[in-house]
């Protein structure tokens, strides 16, 4: 044992959920330490929302240079060794930016491993031994780990998680993903996109099903037209490595069971909470199922423990996340904040992207609102049309009584650019006759943001008479 | 001799408003207390007021022409050698414009002159001291409201509107469109709503808690004495001014409370035959009289007769001496959004039913759109006081000054009593009579209360000739 602190605040966990929880409440005056035991930033800049964007960004290119018919290159090929330094390169810009503000804002930062010892103390086992720090509040911002299920055996060669796939130094020729959810959706618009034949494989009816049902439709067509197999209702019976290749045993519709062999598989079937070795048994945490059950100050059931974040459940998202770590970081420094998980975007970053904040129209029915529903394809934006990008559409859903925007969504290249507006828009509680008459740059994507809106009180100018 | 100002009295419970008609003194003249120094005219009612003071009526602050909310400030009285207190010069209110007809009292609302921007100067800008004072306590610059009186003077109304529409560009009330819109229609004053968002944004959901507790019907008056429940609208730890109205009610509240000495006595009565009577003659008597009669019309009727057997509870005291009224006036409690108002039935002891039922039908209306006279308000001489639509078996009331007698009823409902040995359910209602033990003794507040028991239990023979 080499010492004792004692802080104000102690968080455990050093991604998007710690680090802005540690930031704010040193904002606040609080003396902070901050416990990481991998790279500061978490999944999200190491392994997740960072990483695959960076691959993205390369993957649109080639997708955008292929298919262009003024480009003329011949022997156009992808660089995986320098897609992939490229990545890292972005990556390690990020993580260095984190660690310059948790220096800037005083924070002391701990590596190691964080242990309870009692509900007061807190041990850290590092590379230089063990040490045990007092805390008046602590915040526990662990996060995820890619979830695990039976009969499929991940190698980490083979069959992947994605952690793995950010590593891949040859594109695969075929490519299983198992599960079409966020994640799975992603990669395979990725790998597709870098030549890849791309099986995705989703148990539900639909991909991406906390998406509005309208815009997964639009998406499933586009995605199927670049040629990624998309096999819905369809369930994964066991997954294997024979022989260096995965063998993937489905269930499909109709009952019957389909051998795939393929070159890689990708696991996706979604992620689960992490909070290994935490000691949080001999504390006496509650939980929520296999998540930490916090009420909407982000508080525990043990005064003074707070916990955010993916390790909690609900909306496993960075953004998400940091919010929680703000409303933590304030309650834990003497104010009363609460979480509102009402107005939170959802981003996908699938070639056309998808972005939204609010209701479905599916839930906005099942919440018994009247709604009025405005649409605006980008094929009568002219921009969308310049930059050869038009595929998708905004879909604008308000409250029939009010003309309270409830719900906005976008498919479309550069969808999650674009809902900006719209999150700020909702968080105003604005009306579709102030959405619609908002003065838009022509010429702009935006533009289909006010059409769309002003669509629900049939007064679009750039669209057809609506009865 | 310190400044004496003369303020517009309260001219009556509804009177919140009054128009000054005619200035009898002028600026500069000597005044004796006691003296006529204007008359005032509210609700068609003409008044003069008298000086409260003996000095020189040094300034008058309200000229002819304008009507001002009670309690306003329209003169101020000092004595010969004194000046006008400095204070003083920003309440004076410009004269009416020589065009403007003077003989015709100018209402504002009725004002023709068009609406017109007022100058930006401070000193141009006319408004009289209730806007001026409404406007300073929500920060509002009076430069950015538009003035509907004569020559562009800001009323009170303007400022009020300007505050319900939340339209001041400081920063006092914040409101999202959605929280505005659902106000505007509901009609809630957005000043009066505390905003949960940032920077005490008023967000659609502070505005339905205000709704909740406010609701529109409200502010209309049921008929005697009963309104929609009135769940609280305010705020834990508010601090509220009270209104002009709220003001006159606690001092006459008070006063009745600590100078008449009350006593109450309770007795139960079965409605059974009553309620079976009206059954009998409410269809006939709509084709006959022109007006479904209620319950409370009967009740009226009996108390009017019961009153004229004791015409000690239909009396006043007045310094030493007991004042017997000479008519019986039966006021009825009706409850308004914010305070209560007695309009009184005339001589109702010698009206037939189906005048009391006009009369109450009339008054109820009238109070509904503020339009009693002051004459209609203060003409009673005593008063029912119902909560049956409440789930509210009996209540004690507070003497309406300078009445000593009101009742009080309870709900009607089915309770098992015993006749003839057995125990049957009735119909039975709970009545109190709250009197002013200085001038009504125990037994004759008992023998009025028997006495209109057995009127309201022996119907035929009450009613028989008063129809």
């Amino acid at each position: 044992m080499k010492g004792k602190g004692t802080f104000d605040v102690i968080v455990i966990g050093g991604g998007p959920g710690g680090y802005v929880a540690a930031i704010r409440a040193a904002q606040l005056g609080a003396k902070v330490l901050l416990i990481e035991k991998d790279q500061l930033g978490g999944t999200c800049v190491n392994r997740g929302c960072i990483p695959t964007k960076a691959m993205l960004a390369d993957a649109n290119l080639y997708d955008h240079a292929k298919r262009s018919s003024v480009l003329k290159m011949e022997n156009l090929r992808v660089d995986m060794k320098q897609l992939l330094s490229r990545k890292n390169e972005v990556v390690k810009r990020m993580t260095t930016g984190i660690q310059f503000l948790i220096r800037n804002n005083e924070i002391t930062f701990s590596q190691g491993r964080a242990k309870f010892v009692d509900r007061t103390t807190i041990e850290v086992e590092g590379e230089k031994g063990r040490e045990q720090f007092n805390r008046q509040k602590i915040i526990i911002a662990t996060g995820s780990v890619s979830a695990q299920i039976p009969n499929i055996d991940v190698d980490g060669k083979v069959i992947l998680t994605s952690t793995e796939m950010l590593e891949l130094s040859s594109i695969p020729k075929e490519l299983i993903i198992i599960g079409g959810g966020v994640i799975g959706m992603e990669f395979a618009c990725l790998f597709n996109s870098l030549g890849s034949k791309v099986t995705v494989i989703e148990m539900l009816p639909e991909i991406i099903s906390t998406e509005d049902g309208e815009v997964i439709r639009g998406l499933t067509t586009l995605l199927k037209k670049k040629n990624i197999q998309i096999l819905t209702d369809t369930k994964v019976k066991e997954a294997k490595v024979k022989k260096g290749r995965a063998e993937v045993t489905v269930v499909d519709k109709e009952g019957k069971e389909v051998l795939f062999k393929t070159e890689k598989a990708l696991m996706a079937v979604g992620r689960s909470p992490y909070a290994d070795g935490l000691g949080l048994e001999k504390i006496n945490l509650a939980f929520n199922g296999k998540f930490i059950k916090v009420n909407e100050k982000m508080e525990t059931n043990i005064p003074g423990i707070y916990a955010i974040g993916d390790v909690t459940g609900k909306q496993m998202l960075a953004h998400k996340a940091s919010a929680e770590g703000i409303v933590a970081a304030e309650n834990a420094s003497g104010h009363q904040t609460h979480a509102d998980y009402s107005k939170i975007p959802n981003c996908i970053y699938t070639f056309p992207e998808v972005a939204s904040i609010g209701l479905t129209e599916k839930q906005a029915k099942e919440n018994g609102l009247q709604v009025r529903i405005g649409r605006y394809p980008f094929q009568s934006n002219g921009r969308a049309l310049a930059m050869g990008d038009s595929e998708g559409f905004v879909k604008v859903i308000a409250d029939k009584d009010l003309g309270q925007v409830v719900g906005v969504h976008i498919l479309g290249g550069h969808a999650t650019d674009m809902i900006g507006g719209p999150v700020l828009a909702m968080g105003l509680e604005t009306t579709v006759e102030e959405m619609g008459k908002t003065i838009q740059a022509h010429p702009t994507l935006n533009e289909a943001l006010s059409e769309a809106a002003l669509d629900a009180i049939k007064e679009a100018i750039h669209l057809p008479k609506k009865k | 001799m310190m400044a004496v100002e003369v303020v517009l009295p309260a001219l009556g419970l509804t009177v919140e408003k009054g128009t000054i008609l005619n200035w009898i003194k002028k600026e500069g003249d000597a005044v004796k207390k006691g003296d006529s120094l204007y008359e005032v005219e509210a609700d068609k009612v003409t008044t003069e007021v008298e000086s409260p003071a003996s000095g020189i009526l040094r300034k008058i602050l309200i000229p002819e022409g304008i009507e001002v909310p009670i309690l306003t400030i329209v003169a101020v009285i000092t004595d010969q050698t004194e000046s006008l207190p400095e204070k003083y010069l920003t309440m004076v209110v410009p004269k009416l414009e020589e065009k403007e007809e003077k003989k015709e009292i100018p209402a504002f609302p009725q004002a023709q002159e068009p609406s017109v921007l007022v100058s930006s100067k401070p000193t141009e800008i006319k408004a009289p001291p209730a806007a001026r004072q409404l406007a300073r306590e929500k920060g509002i610059n009076l430069s950015s409201i538009k003035g509907s009186g004569p020559g562009g003077t800001i009323l009170l109304k303007d400022v009020e509107a300007f505050v319900t529409r939340g339209l001041q560009p400081g920063p006092k009330i914040l409101v999202t469109p959605t929280a505005r819109k659902l106000a505007e229609r509901e009609g809630i004053s957005l000043a009066s709503i505390k905003g949960t968002g940032i920077s005490g944004r008023v967000m659609k959901a502070d505005v339905i808690e205000a709704r909740a507790g406010v609701k529109p019907s409200e502010s209309k008056p049921a008929p005697i004495g009963v309104g929609p429940p009135l769940v609280s609208k305010y705020q834990l730890g508010q601090v509220i001014r009270m209104n002009s109205i709220r003001k006159v009610i606690a001092k006459r509240m008070a006063q009745s409370k600590f100078t008449a000495p009350h006593i109450y006595f309770f007795n139960d009565v079965d409605m059974e035959k009553l309620l079976a009577m009206r059954e009998e003659i409410v269809t006939e008597f709509e084709k006959n009289e022109g007006i479904r009669i209620s319950i409370n019309d009967f009740l009226i009727k009996a108390v009017a007769l019961t009153l004229r057997e004791y015409p000690i509870v239909n009396s006043m005291v007045s310094g030493e001496e007991i004042h017997i009224f000479p008519e019986i006036n039966v006021g009825l409690a009706v409850a308004m959004e914010d305070g209560l108002i007695v309009p009184a039935i005339p001589k109702a002891d010698q009206l037939s039913l189906g005048e009391i039922a006009r009369y109450r039908a009339d008054l109820v209306e009238r109070a509904r759109q503020a339009k009693l006279t002051i004459e209609e308000m203060e003409r009673g001489t005593f008063t029912i006081s119902s909560l049956a639509q409440f789930d509210i078996t009996f209540f004690t009331a507070i003497l309406n000054p300078p009445q000593s007698g009101i009742l009080t009823l309870g709900k009607v409902e089915e309770r098992p009593v015993v006749r003839n040995g057995q125990v049957v359910i009735r119909k039975m209602m709970e009545q109190g009579l709250s009197v002013d033990h200085r001038i009504i003794d125990g037994a004759v507040a008992a023998q009025f209360l028997q006495s209109l028991k057995n009127k309201l239990e022996k119907p035929s023979y009450t009613f028989l000739l008063s129809h």
